[in-house]
């Protein structure tokens, strides 16, 4: 009975985009080409395309649900699997109920207290009587008490390992939407981290996150990054700085839809210096992050020097509203620095984006006459490139 | 003269610092804003040894930023450099054995000195790899073979 049930859904409308993209990837999905290839080669506007089958698929879901209900063998799930692309991206979107399935079995077993368990970072005690009675009759009950704050301290990659130290502490990470409330991906597990695993990651905020923080995340998409923000309309810093795949136009669309749907609660936004970014996208990303123009100018910031890599460590560093403003010199939307030298300082004419005033790539002033280019074809003032060599003399 | 506050370890053992190293720990710090710091603060579950590192490390914590506060019209140049000087002593600071690392986390936690709580934490568990999480708290395993293969699978995006 399922079986035709989900026929009688292939059959009905979506056969026709099934065909075509299955075609063209000659019937072979494979996560990997697809992460190589553009989001949008030929400017064919692909992101409501996709949308628009994503929008499908949701209402797919409760049907499937339905199936996973009537207890389909896995023979049919690899039916389904062999459908199509369409199909395979179905699973994988499903494969979040099924984790968090797989998680709560392997915490409710043999260990019935922990049912419908949220930890709060109070409740220390409660992760480690958790971990203590574990289900072989408390082998592990001397498990230091420091444990269970401990993990309130980690970044993800430690609490994925943490994950898989036993069965409680995997409950543990999977259940409590606190140890998931800020989620900052950047070395190294950016270059790893593809939509499926930062959809799963987010999943398990429940909902809760505050902040999400991608840096040089090349794999992440922008329909991914919609999906995340309407599962967690929480969200007041967003920050993607340098994941390519992620383009102004595409940022300011879904915090526009995120907004026209009432989810939008983004209010610090790091764009990392987005190429291409216009008035027109400076002005609405003003309009929709809710900052007052005059407002925000007359706020006396912290400065910000040019340094390799990123500025901020951490997103309570994320101060400002907006990351990027106008360049006075070039009348671009960029990331502007101001100077740390001391005949610069509060001096207008230093403060520029990047391109505007070659800087020294380690203490971030402005170079005028002597400098050194290093092998990354980047700049080091005279005073820099002296420090950074006395060591070796 | 800045005033001074007593602290006294789970030994009996008497510490006196100064309020402003006192003040890094954030519930000595609600004590004296409750004034209720006279005849010493009796901290019962902190023993000498612990204490004298968490008093160490406040100090060293309040000296970097006052430093920081007096060079702040200096040159920025060095501030970085003195950044890196503060890890440094950082990193040192919790090159201990493992029951004093402990008591420090327990100590920083009670106390609330987020930046220790914070150190500590990672210095115990970043990079930490399953097996030595395992011995560090001495868990057991309790997953079966097919069990750990699936949480395996799970996570296999992040060690590969």
């Amino acid at each position: 009975m399922a079986l035709n049930f989900s026929h009688s859904h292939v059959s009905e409308k979506p056969m026709k985009i099934t065909e075509g993209l299955s075609e063209s990837h000659d019937g072979v999905f494979s996560a990997d080409i697809v992460d190589v290839l553009p989001s949008d080669p030929f400017g064919m506007d692909m992101n409501n395309t996709f949308t628009a089958i994503t929008g499908w698929l949701e209402d797919l879901q409760a049907d499937y649900r339905q199936c996973e209900r009537d207890e389909i063998g896995d023979g049919d799930h690899q039916l389904f699997a062999r459908l199509s692309i369409i199909w395979n991206n179905a699973m994988r979107f499903q494969e979040f109920p099924e984790s968090h399935w797989s998680g709560s079995l392997f915490g409710f077993e043999g260990d019935g207290s922990c049912a419908g368990s949220f930890v709060s970072p109070t409740s220390v005690d409660k992760v480690m009587s958790r971990v203590g009675e574990s289900s072989d009759g408390g082998e592990n009950a001397n498990v230091h008490p420091a444990l269970g704050f401990c993990l309130y301290h980690l970044g993800v990659k430690d609490l994925l390992s943490v994950s898989m130290v036993c069965k409680s502490l995997h409950t543990t990470v999977c259940d409590d939407s606190l140890l998931w409330k800020h989620i900052h991906i950047s070395q190294p597990l950016n270059e790893k981290i593809t939509d499926e695993a930062l959809l799963r990651l987010t999943e398990r905020a429940h909902g809760t996150m505050q902040c999400l923080r991608i840096v040089d995340c090349s794999k992440i998409t922008e329909d991914c990054l919609r999906k995340v923000l309407e599962r967690n309309p929480q969200v007041v810093k967003l920050g993607v700085p340098g994941c390519t795949r992620i383009s102004i136009d595409g940022l300011v669309r879904i915090l526009r839809d995120l907004k026209s749907a009432g989810k939008l609660k983004v209010k610090h936004l790091e764009t990392g210096g987005l190429y291409g970014v216009t008035k027109d996208h400076y002005d609405e990303l003003l309009d929709l992050l809710d900052i007052d123009n005059n407002v925000n100018k007359t706020i006396i910031q912290k400065p910000r020097y040019y340094h390799r890599g990123y500025t901020f460590a951490s997103c309570d560093d994320v101060v400002r509203a907006l990351d990027i403003e106008m360049c006075r010199k070039c009348e671009n939307w960029r990331i502007v620095y101001d100077c740390p030298a001391e005949d610069c300082k509060g001096k207008e004419e230093c403060r520029a984006c990047s391109l505007c005033v070659q800087r020294c790539v380690q203490c971030g002033r402005c170079i005028n006459g002597v400098y050194e280019e290093t092998f990354c074809l980047e700049f080091l003032c005279s005073g820099c490139s002296k420090l950074l060599k006395l060591p070796l003399v | 003269m800045s005033k001074k506050i007593i602290f006294e370890s789970s030994e009996g053992e008497s510490f006196e610092v100064d309020e402003a190293v006192a003040l890094e720990c954030q519930t000595i710090k609600n004590m004296i804003e409750d004034d209720c710091t006279d005849g010493g603060i009796p901290l019962a579950n902190v023993n000498s040894a612990t204490l004298t590192k968490v008093i160490d490390y406040c100090k060293k914590h309040v000296e970097a930023a006052a430093a920081a506060e007096a060079n702040a019209g200096d040159k920025d140049i060095y501030g970085a450099n003195k950044d890196i000087e503060l890890k440094t002593w950082d990193e040192e600071f919790v090159k201990v054995d493992q029951p004093l690392l402990f008591d420090l986390m327990l100590a920083a936690n009670f106390l609330i000195i987020p930046g220790l709580l914070d150190l500590t934490c990672k210095t115990m568990m970043r990079g930490k790899t399953v097996l030595q999480i395992r011995e560090i708290f001495h868990i057991k395993k309790d997953y079966t073979d097919a069990e750990e293969a699936e949480v395996r699978k799970e996570n296999a995006w992040a060690f590969e």
